[in-house]
């Protein structure tokens, strides 16, 4: 029997930095197999959305049920292995050990028992081969965005969050990516949320949009629906 | 004039090796945890005393493998008490400012001097070598303690397992991830918490070795942990804080230096020390290897 309930279901999210109140009351699903698309502005709290999620920096309230299961009070390593991964905005490479080791590393968010295999995830991505050994200090941005999402891959993530990864990165490394992530979603039923600026990009890779504006969720609909109010990019995305 | 060199050199590595097997589970913890320990004398301190205690049980004349469970109950002890620093002092240090941790660990080291106080007394004890590094060997002219070969090889061999250990094990891969960037490391899944809690024991468990192989020919009192404190953390500043490759140097480099400096001029002991210090942070303030924060 499958499960009509939502892989993520996020209600009443409430975040703070010291006294700011960032995350108003904030509402949010994924589905199983799902890729969703959280638009905003910067500092509409796309990144201090995704890092609630994982309870990784903000103070926060609310209700955040992940497969079937409250995280109240669940620390951030063990939520990674519940299968919630976050790629973060700054990648985060360790510079000093090689790219090989950087993604090893990401194993220790899988689960139990979950397979993983380093061969395969090499094969997602054929611009990391030659890279491997490779100290992570000498990686261009998009060979660390590339990095970045193959160790979060190596957690054997239910729900992979990507926070903007392809700001800065050149037209040819977007498209690259484009490509990489349409494959990894050919793998398997991996869910994704991928905060984004990059409309263009943000289209190819997802199926729903979640437009978030000074902390709060403004829209949650499919591109059809975005698409047919071109208010929403005109209030909430034009700089 | 090549005995005197070869004195002076011995005894730089004395010194340096000393106060390296201070100095390393100090600039272990600043290093990862990125706490100053002032606390850390104290725990030596508590080092030497149980080894003192467990050689007391076994009477006089010890054979070296006593002298060796004396330290390793002092590892065990002191290792222990490390655990419980973390759980209830270090844990509370890490999302407030420095000046907290500079307090905390002075009051730790102000309640390690009291214990002492109250479980041994303010009396000075003393502890000689076990009658097999109770001698001397002569190499050339220069006479050398087997006692103080002992404490140098002891710091020769600690270094290299510290180096074998964060280089090239599982684990030290892992503290070292955490000591780069411990908010990835969460998100990749590490327990940090149970990483940082393993380097505090290993730290603690250092000082306590330490002090139970430096304890012989010193005398036990409640102001010991004072002594070494000093000159180790000239050692960790100097290295770079945080290296443990710049820590061995930088006592090597302080070591000679202070060793020269009282051969020369034998009416200023200890100063060298000091002024080598002084000039080195104002040519590099970062220390030796500083910049590298774990190596």
């Amino acid at each position: 029997m499958a499960s009509t309930e939502p892989l993520l279901k996020v209600s009443g999210l409430n975040a703070y930095y010291g006294g700011s109140h960032i995350i108003q009351d904030a509402a949010l699903r994924v589905e199983t197999g799902e890729s969703v698309a959280l638009l905003g502005r910067n500092g509409a709290g796309k990144s201090t959305l995704m890092k609630s999620l994982l309870d990784a920096g903000p103070r926060v309230t609310g209700e955040i049920m992940f497969d079937g299961a409250a995280l109240a009070g669940v620390a951030t390593d063990a939520r990674t292995r519940r299968g919630l991964v976050l790629v973060p905005e700054d990648r985060r490479i360790y510079p000093n050990i090689t790219v090989a080791e950087n993604i090893a590393l990401g194993r220790h968010a899988a689960r139990p028992g979950a397979k993983v295999d380093s061969d395969e995830i090499y094969d997602l991505f054929p611009l990391l081969k030659p890279l491997l050994q490779r100290a992570g200090y000498q990686l261009s941005g998009g060979q660390q965005q590339l990095v970045a999402v193959a160790r979060g891959l190596m957690g054997a993530p239910r729900l992979l969050l990507l926070d903007e990864p392809v700001e800065g990165l050149a037209p040819v490394v977007v498209d690259e990516i484009a490509h990489d992530i349409g494959r990894i979603r050919q793998t398997g039923d991996l869910s994704l949320l991928i905060a984004e600026q990059n409309l263009g990009f943000a289209r190819r890779v997802t199926d729903r949009v979640v437009l978030i504006d000074s902390g709060r969720i403004v829209f949650d609909g499919g591109w059809d629906a975005f698409d047919a109010d071109p208010q929403l990019k005109e209030r909430y995305l034009a700089v | 004039m090549m005995y005197d060199i070869g004195l002076t050199v011995f005894n730089g590595l004395a010194w340096a090796m000393a106060t390296f097997l201070v100095a390393a589970g100090l600039t272990l913890i600043f290093g990862i945890l990125h706490i100053l320990n002032f606390a850390h004398g104290g725990f030596f301190m508590i080092g030497a005393y149980v080894s003192y205690t467990v050689m007391l049980a076994f009477g006089a004349g010890l054979p070296l493998w006593v002298f060796m469970i004396g330290a390793m109950a002092a590892a065990v002890v002191v290792g222990l008490l490390g655990w419980a620093v973390d759980m209830f002092v270090f844990r509370r240090l890490r999302d407030v400012e420095d000046a907290y941790s500079l307090i905390a660990t002075y009051a730790l080291l102000l309640v390690c001097g009291g214990a002492v106080q109250l479980i041994w007394g303010l009396n000075y004890l003393s502890v000689m070598p076990p009658p097999s590094l109770n001698s001397v060997v002569f190499i050339g002219d220069v006479f050398m303690p087997t006692y103080t070969i002992f404490v140098i090889l002891s710091g020769v061999v600690a270094y290299i397992g510290l180096e074998l250990l964060i280089n090239r094990t599982q684990i030290g891969q892992l503290i070292r991830v955490v000591a780069v960037d411990p908010w990835m490391a969460r998100l990749l899944g590490l327990n940090v918490t149970r990483i940082y809690l393993v380097t505090v024991i290993f730290s603690f468990a250092m000082a306590g070795v330490a002090g139970a192989l430096l304890m012989p020919n010193q005398s036990l009192s409640p102001e010991l942990g004072g002594i070494f404190l000093l000159q180790a953390f000239g050692v960790v500043i100097v290295g770079g804080m945080g290296s443990i490759r710049g820590a061995f140097l930088a006592a090597l480099l302080l070591g000679m230096i202070e060793s020269f400096g009282t051969y020369l001029f034998p009416q200023y002991p200890g100063i060298f020390f000091l002024l080598a210090l002084a000039v080195i942070l104002l040519v590099k303030p970062s220390g030796i290897m500083g910049k590298e924060q774990t190596a």
